[in-house]
């Protein structure tokens, strides 16, 4: 049975929302047994000790990259297509969004990802800061908060089409975004290689994690190729699902449609879950010291906000959009190691626990 | 200038407002300082400890009984129209709602209205458990859980008018409802004069709380006999307003506004001047995992109660006001407090608290009844 007859007999929607729940389900999995963790990743970095989560992050990144740009080469995959570089954008809104979340990551102790992965083993503090993170993405995206993104990102808005291809951008299409992604992939891998020599299981799971960026591209674009209707190509991210999913909860009268980010939330919860069982890590846990309540309302609502400025968090702008070279996927990465980073200064100066 | 001109001026949705916020504002700062709170009272009431909590709540009770029949005996106040009698009502909506509002009001340390009035004086704790409260009301209301709620109401449904109106039902006229708080008022002053913590605030903040709930149907029903428009009368409620706030912040177009509007905004800040004057601002946060569950529980419970029973433990006070039989639901949920309160009592039992000192398997000694009493007041 191939994909067109299982377009026909289940409908798009439900074809693409099965696929992001498989999807999901790795994602959650292997992200919860390798710890990937982009805050981690960072606050190693910054304190000049890069360990296993620096190394587990860059793996899966090197990973995504390097096996999208394959796919984007075969022509599996058409990246101009994607939300990233058709649709107009903002370089304000990626630099400015990036920062923002970057910031709220170390005050939340964890990217919107993490912080779905890590409230499926049982941690209150993360599902209390995803519930405020989501609230925050959907005012931000059609509520409250709105005028003061679409402000922001009006200070520089960019067109959308080849301006917004890094690739087309410095002339180095179509072979430059592989050999940039292969050089990742190898230092990682060299890196790895000699900081956790024997860890094979470890490289596993990050490598899988990072896999799942190219199979949602794949799926989407294969989806998209066989369907009457147009089917918009993505893959993970998790500020937008997020928002979806509150109001599908809070309001059965503007549910938005099904599709790829409907069944990847619950999936990567239930991934996780399942990570934590296997492993022996499922503990309830909640706020243990007094004053740091504050500081997750003020992370979350900081990280919901620069998610949708941006245009999605670390995975859903730093890895889907950086995998196939969008300029403010890129922007907005770095935006986020620099804010991340600034952030911990701060918290380090102040003596504030991190 | 009168209130026909002013509506005319700026509307009968903005005039709705604007007195919502100052009646609100009024309610939160006497709350704040008289630190009413029916959670609380009930407490003391399964425990047989009649004193301030308890008092301060009676007084609240009876003084807005008194006032509401007295402005229904003045004839400044048609309570026939109001969406708790006029419409159709269900019973079993009211009974388990009020049974599920109580069991998570003394899970969360608080009922809506406390949250609302305790998040504003610093505390994180209630400001979270405020967010899930509204987001579970939202769902239960027009969300992902409203069949879930339809399903319960229809089992047990009674016709609107006056088979809904307990005074109507007893046969009774709104001196009687006056009597009636009448008693409770003295039974109040009795309580409040044993009380040993007696103080200005109790009595002034006790008795003002009560009568805002008045102040709120007395306000609404002069707009609505001044408008054209329809204009729903209505006292004190927070279920409600705390969805269609929450509604408001996440979406586009936003609901219009109305009494509800100026209220919550209006308590806010009133409970928050209320604890800069009495010094009690201060930033708190969980103090341990363990209570988190608890509070996250409660507080879904107690959105998912009061959509059910039709409103929070104001919103149904309301209607107890007139007497309608969906007054059941309030000593429902006075029940379902004092069930939950029971088992909670013993909650740091010696398992529990062996596990979060780390003594695996080994039984602690019991804590005295003290300890206990103290940890489950510790906020207030």
């Amino acid at each position: 049975m191939n994909l067109a007859s299982l377009l026909e007999a289940w409908g798009d929607a439900h074809v693409l929302a099965a696929g992001g729940a498989l999807i999901g389900l790795v994602f959650g999995f292997m992200a919860q047994r390798s710890r990937f963790c982009a805050r981690a990743a960072v606050m190693e970095c910054c304190d000049g000790r890069p360990g296993d989560r620096f190394s587990v992050w860059w793996l899966a990144f090197g990973a995504a990259l390097v096996f999208t740009q394959l796919l984007a080469l075969s022509g599996a995959l058409k990246p101009a297509t994607s939300r990233f570089i058709a649709n107009p954008g903002s370089i304000s809104g990626a630099v400015l969004g990036g920062l923002c979340f970057g910031a709220g990551m170390i005050f939340t102790r964890g990217c919107a990802s993490r912080l779905l992965i890590l409230s499926a083993t049982g941690n209150l503090r993360a599902l209390l800061s995803g519930l405020v993170f989501a609230v925050t993405v959907q005012a931000t995206m059609a509520g409250w908060l709105a005028p003061l993104r679409q402000t922001l990102n009006g200070l520089w808005p960019i067109d959308g089409g080849p301006a917004r291809d890094l690739q087309v951008l410095t002339g180095t299409a179509p072979w430059g975004g592989l050999l940039l992604s292969l050089a990742i992939l190898g230092a990682s891998v060299y890196f790895f290689w000699r900081q956790h020599q024997g860890r094979a299981w470890l490289a596993l799971g990050a490598v899988l994690t990072g896999l799942c960026i190219p199979a949602g591209w794949a799926f989407t674009q294969a989806v998209a190729n066989q369907s009457f209707e147009a089917v918009a190509i993505n893959s993970l991210s998790f500020a937008g699902p997020s928002a979806e999913w509150l109001m599908r909860v809070l309001s059965s009268a503007s549910v938005p449609g099904f599709g790829f980010d409907a069944g990847l939330l619950p999936a990567t919860f239930a991934g996780s879950f399942i990570g934590a069982l296997l492993g022996r890590e499922f503990k309830f846990e909640g706020f243990k010291t007094e004053n740091k309540l504050g500081h997750y309302l003020i992370g979350a609502i900081l990280m919901g906000f620069g998610a949708v400025l941006a245009g999605g968090c670390t995975v859903g702008a730093g890895m889907t959009g950086g995998a196939i070279f969008a300029l403010t996927a890129w922007l907005t990465l770095i935006g986020i190691w620099l804010g991340a980073g600034a952030t911990l200064r701060l918290h380090k100066a102040r003596g504030w626990a991190v | 200038m009168g209130m026909a001109q002013w509506i005319e001026h700026y509307g009968d949705r903005s005039m709705l407002a604007a007195g919502g916020a100052v009646i609100g504002l009024g309610f939160g700062f006497l709350a704040q300082r008289s630190r009413f709170c029916l959670r609380a009272a009930v407490i003391e009431f399964w425990h047989r400890r009649f004193g301030e909590k308890l008092s301060v709540w009676l007084l609240a009770f009876s003084a807005a009984v008194i006032g509401v029949q007295l402005l229904t005996l003045a004839g400044w106040l048609d309570t026939s129209a109001a969406r708790q009698i006029a419409s159709k009502g269900s019973l079993s909506g009211a009974l388990l709602g009020g049974l599920i509002f109580g069991v998570g009001m003394v899970l969360t340390r608080g009922c809506a209205s406390r949250l609302l009035v305790l998040s504003a004086n610093g505390n994180l704790r209630a400001l979270l458990s405020g967010l899930i409260f509204a987001v579970t009301a939202q769902s239960a209301l027009s969300g992902a859980l409203s069949p879930v709620r339809t399903e319960i109401s229809s089992w047990w449904m009674v016709d609107g008018g006056a088979s809904r109106d307990l005074l109507a039902r007893l046969g009774l006229g709104h001196e009687a409802g006056l009597l009636f708080g009448l008693v409770w008022f003295a039974a109040a002053l009795y309580f409040v004069w044993r009380s040993p913590q007696r103080s200005f605030w109790m009595w002034v903040g006790g008795i003002g709380t009560g009568l805002m709930v008045a102040a709120a149907w007395g306000y609404s029903q002069w707009i609505a006999r001044e408008s054209f428009d329809a204009v729903q009368i209505q006292g004190l409620t927070f279920s409600g307003p705390s969805a269609e706030w929450l509604m408001r912040v996440v979406q586009w177009p936003a609901p219009p506004i109305g009494f509800e509007f100026g209220l919550m905004p209006g308590v806010f800040l009133g409970s928050f001047l209320g604890a800069l004057i009495g010094r009690d601002w201060k930033l708190e946060g969980f103090k341990d995992g363990y209570s988190m569950r608890r509070y996250i529980v409660g507080a879904v419970f107690m959105g998912f109660g009061s959509m059910l029973a039709g409103g929070c433990c104001w919103g149904r006070r309301n209607r107890r006001r007139h007497f309608c039989p969906d007054g059941l639901d309030h000593p429902a949920g006075h029940v379902g407090g004092g069930r939950t309160h029971r088992p909670l009592d013993r909650q740091p039992s010696s398992k529990a608290l062996s596990r979060r000192n780390g003594h695996h398997g080994r039984p602690m000694k019991k804590q005295p009844a003290t300890t206990q009493w103290r940890r489950l007041h510790q906020d207030r």
